[in-house]
């Protein structure tokens, strides 16, 4: 039997999708790594996540579909090691933490390009839409890629978002697709793709999207501190959302050696904060409202000159406003209105330089300015606001030597950070160098096994809320410093042509965080300040599996699971009450499933997130425990096709099936067993 | 091409089955040994003094804001019995969010529970609650009732959305409400008057800086007496001098207390070389505590209010040290002066119990978070 040739049969419709979408994801330096032969063609969506030194995570938008996800918060939740704080509900925030780091030291990246909030320092990822996404991956570390921008080496773990490509398909034509869904909770969210090659060198995307919903969900409100007993069933209100998003690429392919692309994002969102659910007065809230303006403009050149030299250039103009209002508060004005505008301008030249055969080397330099401005209902707050500047100048060298069953990447961050204010007093002048080390090995050649490992000592600098917040702000504060050993397995196989493909990634980490900025009440609850002072110390285990079958020509199944292990401690001080207590809202253990079958009829699909006993502050007493739990959903889909190039696809998703009453942030309940309906049109 | 990364296969499927249950035996013994291993753990528990004197203490925790987690806890040093979370463990419910006031009357404990916009009313023997009386706005949100005192039968409560609401002590009722300044904190009966001090509080930087004298008959404010910025604990002694802490912004204005003369309801002293961030008054003596936030130093002084003179400025005589002095008390009878410390703010605080002399006698260890407030009978 030919095990070989029975998997490429298979593979097509099992879900796996072969190149095309993994492409996407390593867009940056896929061209020039192909020559040094490391990418191959025809692999396996996993294979670069089995590959990677450093932990990927990756999902391509057939996985994404079958996630029963509506943001992209809902689908980094199937991650390993990886905590969502999600507030619940569409307009809730949601902030990723990557292995008990912090959400800080989590950048997001859209399209190659870090997308940053100098305020806040965290990204609300449920913003992002999956609408027109092609992959969604996760980097521990960073990623084997060292052809990209400095700001890319800058974290401690990245999440990308790769946004649909013009060049995917083949025709001339234009193509698309016209999407409705609509679901639980007045879910109203069509949206629109199209694309369109005009020629040869150019081609252009455009994406546009609605997403409404009031947003009114019940959930059962209970009284006694051990969380059953007696309860109240409430609705939770001031939870409409409004978001609009437009974007348009223009892709040109000037030859095999030149191309670019510029993009154009714009993004209006505006809803209600329902906050805290407060006992006896579950009506508190009900007058906060946020709008929020985010506009880019970015662009991208790539040049290989020869076998031997490439560059790239990649820009960013970043505008945003946010506006958070509540017309109801206590003070003088009887109103609270804070006006937030920030702005962003970003440039980043990389060369790449392969040095000998295996042999690459890497320089990046970025420049980022960012501002940030406010306004108060106060004008003595207004004229007090600090009004930062940042000046942020990065360069990077990386190395990488590849070899048959050989890989090490290095590289060496060198940050300069420099800031003005117009009131108070800025914080000072800050360099660092920060290291980066990854090596992987593949011992057997008749095995593909691999072993791992990598170690990254990187920093995120206080935001400016944590700087400069009025009666808040620290000026004083030092960068919050992470440190990453991780060690691992990747290993795949494929045992027969029916059981085409098994693979397992085993990670064993240790991390810390240091400097830790931690905000504390000070002078009383309604006032607090940010200090310097926490020390975590984090080991951890994340496994990820996935297997598919294939009955039969027609029909296949796909297995996936993660689990994750994080022993996240505080190790301040030992005088303290929570010393060696779990930091709050992260399991120790948690984990996800998914099912996908695939028939000629329907395909169906389940999935599953559970979590472990998290605790609310930071003493792990049982009146601070929230309760494990799980959240199953299930999907069926099928495909109709009504003419040669058109297709129709339905979905129809259930979500939270047992309808669980949880929370994963205390006192912000999450939705109840909630459907969603999809009608996709593709032309 | 020059694959370096293909995957390989081998078409001998026992050896694959094999491997694979080996290492799906490894992975489960993995996942087995490193489940769920977080268990509960327990918070330091108090041994409590062996004198039998009969002392109950009622300890107000304001908890941490919008987690729901006030609390109120017992200890019972006649009997020795403590109850951390009394109130929840009697009634079977949590108190609510931010409790900052604990108040007695009759037979009765009245707690002020702020973001729930409540006081509640227990039977003060048996904890059980007798009535919760809302303290909402029309559109059923929290006036944020702050604190609380009593006068012949009626309870007055202040409330930051800058309104008085009386309460009917028989029928447990709110019968009226009335207006004063802004975010009205600090509540005191003297002289047959109510006097509030709104702190403003709300509105940074632009504090209030106004006491508002209200008549209980009429239930009218019928004057304003200017102090300094973000006035908060206002308490009298017993020739009728009103004594009120102003807080200043927390920079550049420093703490200070004021005398009032509730005949004329004018302020009459500035008093110097004290600076307190709260106190209490006992036998017409004001023990007095400061905290300094910028650089974590408390002080602890104690003074005289009839020559209005300083006694001490270290009233702690034995050493004893207090991260974050956070509320103060005396015993009615033996004089003992209570102290919280609410420690970093997101841990259980304590309550340490001092002599007359200044000596500590017993320390609660983990009362609450944030222990705010402690009535003793």
């Amino acid at each position: 039997m030919h095990v070989c040739s029975g998997i490429y049969k298979v593979l097509p419709f099992l879900l796996l999708s072969l190149t095309g979408l993994v492409r996407a994801d390593e867009k940056q330096d896929t061209t020039r790594h192909y020559q040094i032969g490391e990418i191959t063609i025809t692999e396996h969506s996993r294979s670069a996540e089995l590959r990677s030194s450093a932990p990927l995570q990756l999902l391509n938008s057939r996985e994404l579909q079958q996630l029963n996800a509506l943001q992209v918060s809902d689908a980094v939740k199937y991650f390993s090691g990886v905590t969502v704080k999600d507030y619940g509900g569409i307009g809730g925030l949601k902030t990723v933490s990557v292995r008990s780091l912090g959400a800080s030291h989590t950048a997001v990246s859209y399209d190659g390009i870090v997308v940053t909030d100098n305020q806040t320092g965290q990204m609300d990822i449920g913003r992002f839409s999956l609408d027109n996404v092609a992959t969604l991956s996760l980097h521990n570390g960073q990623s084997d890629q060292i052809f990209q921008p400095a700001r890319q080496f800058g974290s401690a773990a990245v999440l990308s978002i790769r946004s649909r490509s013009p060049f995917e398909g083949s025709s001339d034509q234009l193509q698309g697709t016209l999407t409705m869904k609509s679901g639980s909770f007045g879910l109203y969210n069509p949206s629109l793709f199209l694309r369109k090659k005009f020629n040869p060198v150019l081609a252009a995307t455009l994406s546009t999207e609605w997403l409404g919903s009031h947003g009114r969900y019940p959930y059962r409100l209970y009284y006694h501190p051990s969380g059953q007993g007696e309860y109240s069933t409430e609705v939770r209100s001031n939870t409409d959302v409004n978001n609009l998003r437009i974007e348009t690429a223009l892709h040109a392919h000037f030859s095999e050696k030149k191309t670019g692309w510029i993009k154009l994002y714009y993004y209006n969102a505006e809803r209600g904060l329902p906050g805290a659910t407060i006992l006896y007065a579950t009506e508190n809230f009900s007058t906060q409202r946020l709008r929020d303006r985010t506009f880019f403009a970015r662009a991208n050149f790539n040049h290989t000159i020869n076998s031997i030299w490439s560059w790239q250039w990649n820009g960013n103009f970043h505008r945003s406003y946010v506006q958070y209002t509540d017309t109801a508060y206590l003070n003088q004005q009887g109103r609270q209105e804070s006006k937030y505008y920030q702005q962003e301008a970003y440039s980043s030249l990389s060369v790449l330089y392969r040095a000998l055969p295996g042999l690459s080397l890497s320089f990046s330099s970025d420049g980022i300015i960012g501002t940030m401005d406010a306004e108060f209902e106060n004008d003595d707050l207004t004229s007090a606001f600090a009004q930062p500047a940042r000046y942020t100048w990065l360069n990077v060298v990386a190395a990488k030597y590849v070899s048959t069953n050989f890989m090490t990447t290095a590289s060496i961050l060198s940050s300069y950070i420099h800031e003005t204010v117009h009131a108070g007093s800025a914080a000072p002048s800050r360099h660092r160098l920060s290291p980066y080390l990854s090596i992987t090995w593949k011992p057997f050649d008749q095995h593909d096994l691999r072993l791992r490992a990598f170690y990254k000592n990187i920093f995120r600098m206080p935001t400016f809320n944590d700087l400069y917040y009025a009666r808040v702000g620290n000026s004083l504060l030092q960068p919050e410093i992470t440190d990453q050993f991780n060690a691992g397995i990747s290993w795949t196989t494929a045992p027969s042509s029916w059981w085409p493909f098994v693979s397992v990634t085993a990670d064993l980490y240790h991390n810390s965080v240091q400097d830790k900025i931690i905000a504390l009440p000070t002078k009383n609850i309604f006032e607090w300040s940010m200090q310097n002072l926490g020390h975590v110390s984090i080991n951890g285990l994340d496994l990820t599996t996935e297997t598919s079958f294939a009955v039969n020509e027609k029909l296949g199944i796909v297995l996936g699971g993660t689990y994750s292990y994080q022993q996240a401690l505080d190790v301040t001080d030992p005088k303290n009450g929570s010393y060696q207590h779990q930091i709050p809202y992260t399991p120790r253990t948690s984990g996800s499933g998914r099912v996908g079958l695939e028939t000629p009829w329907v395909d169906v699909s389940y999935t599953l997130l559970w979590s472990g006993k998290r605790y609310a502050t930071t003493e792990n007493y049982a009146e601070n425990r929230l309760p494990a739990y799980s959240d199953h959903g299930l999907s069926a889909a099928r495909e109709f096709r009504i003419a040669p190039s058109c297709r129709l696809n339905i979905r129809a998703e259930l979500t939270n099936i047992m309808n669980e009453n949880y929370a994963i942030v205390r006192w912000y309940p999450m939705p109840g067993r909630a459907y969603r309906i999809s009608a996709a049109f593709h032309f | 091409m020059n694959n370096t990364y293909t995957i390989t296969h081998r078409s001998d499927l026992t050896t694959y089955v094999r491997l694979l249950s080996g290492m799906l035996l490894l992975l489960g013994s993995v996942l087995l040994t490193s489940c769920d291993d977080m268990v509960d753990k327990t918070p330091p528990t108090t041994q409590l003094p062996d004198q039998q004197e009969a002392t109950r203490l009622y300890i107000l925790s304001e908890g941490l804001i919008h987690l729901n987690n006030s609390s109120l806890a017992m200890y019972d040093l006649a009997t020795g019995t403590t109850a951390v979370d009394w109130f929840a463990a009697v009634n079977q419910r949590r108190l609510g969010d931010t409790a900052n006031d604990l108040g007695s009357y009759g037979s009765k404990l009245y707690l002020v529970v702020s973001m729930s916009g409540l006081v509640e009313v227990l039977d003060r023997h048996t904890g059980r609650s007798m009535q919760q009386i809302l303290i909402h706005d029309e559109q059923g949100r929290s006036r944020q009732p702050r604190n609380i005192t009593f006068y012949n039968g009626f309870a007055y409560v202040s409330s930051f959305d800058g309104t008085v609401s009386e309460i009917d002590t028989t029928t447990l009722t709110t019968t009226r409400l009335t207006r004063v300044g802004r975010n009205p904190d600090g509540i005191a009966l003297a002289n047959g008057k109510l006097y509030v001090s709104n702190s403003g509080g709300l509105s940074f930087p632009n504090y209030d800086n106004t006491l508002s004298v209200i008549d209980p008959l009429s239930f009218r404010e019928i004057k304003t007496i200017e102090v300094a910025a973000n006035p908060f604990t206002l308490q009298a002694d017993s020739e009728g001098d009103l004594y009120v802490v102003s807080r200043g912004n927390y920079g550049n204005q420093h703490y200070q207390l004021h005398r009032i003369n509730t005949q004329t309801d004018e302020l009459v002293q500035t008093l110097e070389g004290v600076h307190p961030l709260n106190f209490t008054i006992h036998n017409d003596t004001a023990w007095m505590y400061s905290f300094n936030h910028s650089n974590g130093q408390s002080s602890f002084q104690s003074f005289d209010c009839r020559t209005e003179e300083l006694i001490s400025d270290h009233f702690i005589t034995d050493g004893t040290q207090l991260q974050t002095p956070f509320g103060i008390a005396v015993h009615p009878t033996t004089g003992d002066i209570f102290l919280t410390d609410a420690r970093t703010y997101t841990v259980k605080g304590d309550v340490l119990c001092f002599t007359r002399d200044g000596k500590l006698k017993y320390r609660l260890q983990a009362v609450g978070l944030n222990p705010k407030k402690v009535w003793v009978e």
